[in-house]
């Protein structure tokens, strides 16, 4: 296959065209605590499994699919062959959209916290790293995964820990939730979805992959995250995030 | 706005991956093969290595996609009614198809209206944070087009049968095809999702001399990318629940509030002790 490169033209002239159509959710806070390695990019996908050694062996003959001989052998009239029945059809001439998984959420509460937040939908900032609501009374969904209700993979819901405005977010008191504890998550009709607090973890940033709490397949589960552990005055941000896991209850 | 959006063009290679209810791979190993039918009027029959596996195939309907080991694969499509492979009306052509790779072979017309079938390669790595993937392919008979999003070129020049892979921020975009050099839509506009962890492929097909030129489309999953980090510390928290403005509120308050200042301290340290750990 011959690949060419676009002229540089090319690629401001998308960047613009397709910067105007798109909608950008949230204000980010710049002076995060940053530190995060970035590693978007990674990650296998899990449709591209490493070709087995033996792969291009071309196959002797070729009935594509076990049943795809269904119309040989034994079918009297030759006017009629019959194909497998199994394989998908679609109509191809209208503009599929997305399913989504779940709804988005608009409120998070933890009682045993006295945390009661709204939700907003963030996105990717232009470092990579999520968008955060910049104050740390509002919590913000991760709007490319999964919503509240999902029946699989992670709904990641993120705030601040603290910010200017609000120098003590509830998020800051996630470290001391108990094993066991309620929360429950409201989406975007009113519906509450209930959870319960599995696991707290203390992530150190150097060294996290956050790509097992960005999951959209799995055991569905509400992941929560802030900032916390350490204060590094150099960085002047927190070393580590702490990262909440809830089961649907 | 991220500035880093590749834009690629390519020859040849394409195809159709999944639905979204089809599972985006199978087998380890196996490669994966969508069918779409973009001759214009003509139901057809599709033969693979001699077997009947698409019956009565009407245009513009994607079949697929079929699991298969690696292999070269002989393709023969034949008019609807037809008996076997023996007479057909396109092919048979030889399709390779590598190990865990994802394909779809088109069946369409060329440049200058005749039916031809090119097999194209789906791009389905990892889409960025953030990021959807969109292909748009010339499968049309008609000549070079550009490809509008927001009424602005971003693909030119586009001829049959190539094609052009654009990775976007995720959002919608209104696309439209344009005679090269135009902005005059000779297709759409249609509001394409361009979605996270999505493969969006886009066909221009049909024939613009019998004014039947239409767009299709396929969407396969692909992996996505968790986020580079989760930024949610602006500030130091003030510690031990006394509020910033107390400590420089002086001696007096600090010492009125000791109790309570204790019986937080003995939380703290034990989720410090758990930070620590």
């Amino acid at each position: 296959m011959i690949r060419r490169t676009s002229a540089p033209s090319a690629r401001a002239l998308v960047a613009r065209a397709v910067g105007a159509s798109l909608t950008v959710a949230v204000a980010v806070a710049l002076a995060a605590c940053g530190g995060g390695a970035p590693n978007e990019g990674d990650g296998a996908p899990p449709s591209s499994p490493s070709p087995s050694p033996d792969a291009s062996a071309p196959p002797e003959t070729g009935a594509p699919a076990a049943d795809a001989d269904s119309g040989g052998a034994g079918a009297p009239a030759p006017a009629a062959p019959s194909p497998p029945a199994d394989i998908p059809i679609v109509d191809a001439t209208g503009v599929v959209a997305p399913a989504a998984l779940g709804t988005p959420p608009t409120g998070v509460r933890l009682d045993d916290l006295d945390l009661d937040m709204p939700v907003l939908p963030v996105g990717i900032a232009a470092d990579g790293q999520t968008e955060v609501p910049g104050d740390a009374n509002d919590a913000g969904w991760y709007r490319f995964g999964p919503g509240a209700g999902s029946d699989r993979g992670a709904t990641v819901i993120l705030a601040h820990a603290g910010t200017e405005e609000t120098p003590r977010g509830p998020f800051s008191r996630l470290k001391d939730v108990d094993l066991g504890a309620a929360v429950s998550v409201t989406d975007d009709a009113g519906v509450e979805h209930a959870y319960v607090v599995t696991d707290v973890e203390v992530l150190e940033k150097a060294t996290l992959d956050l790509t097992p709490y960005f999951v959209r397949d799995g055991d569905p589960r509400l992941v929560l995250i802030t900032c916390g552990g350490q204060w590094d005055e150099e960085a002047n941000s927190y070393r580590s995030n702490v990262v909440v896991t809830a089961v649907p209850a | 706005m991220r500035l880093r959006t590749p834009l690629t063009l390519g020859l040849g290679a394409a195809i159709l991956a999944a639905t979204a209810a089809a599972p985006a791979v199978a087998a380890p190993g196996d490669a994966m093969l969508s069918v779409l039918h973009a001759v214009p009027d003509t139901p057809v029959d599709v033969y693979v290595n001699g077997e009947l596996t698409l019956d009565d195939f009407t245009p513009g309907t994607l079949a697929g996609p079929l699991e298969l080991p690696a292999g070269t694969y002989s393709v023969a499509i034949t008019a609807a009614d037809a008996a076997d492979a023996s007479a057909p009306v396109l092919g048979p052509i030889d399709l390779p198809l590598a190990a865990s790779t994802n394909y779809t072979a088109v069946a369409h017309l060329d440049a200058a209206g005749a039916p031809t079938a090119t097999l194209f390669t789906n791009d389905t790595s990892a889409t960025a944070a953030g990021e959807g993937r969109l292909t748009v392919r010339h499968t049309a008979a008609a000549p070079a087009v550009d490809v509008l999003a927001g009424g602005t070129a971003v693909v030119s020049g586009l001829e049959n049968p190539d094609e052009a892979t654009l990775n976007l921020p995720a959002g919608t975009v209104s696309a439209a095809v344009a005679a090269a050099g135009t902005t005059d839509p000779l297709i759409g506009p249609a509001d394409v999702p361009v979605v996270d962890g999505q493969l969006t492929i886009a066909y221009a097909w049909g024939s613009a001399e019998a004014g039947n030129l239409a767009l299709a489309t396929q969407t396969i999953q692909v992996g996505h990318s968790a986020p580079g980090g989760v930024p949610t510390g602006e500030v130091r928290v003030p510690e031990d629940g006394v509020p910033a403005g107390f400590i420089a509120g002086g001696a007096a308050l600090v010492l009125a509030g000791g109790a309570l200042v204790l019986a937080r301290r003995s939380r703290t340290t034990t989720a410090s002790d758990r930070s620590a750990a």
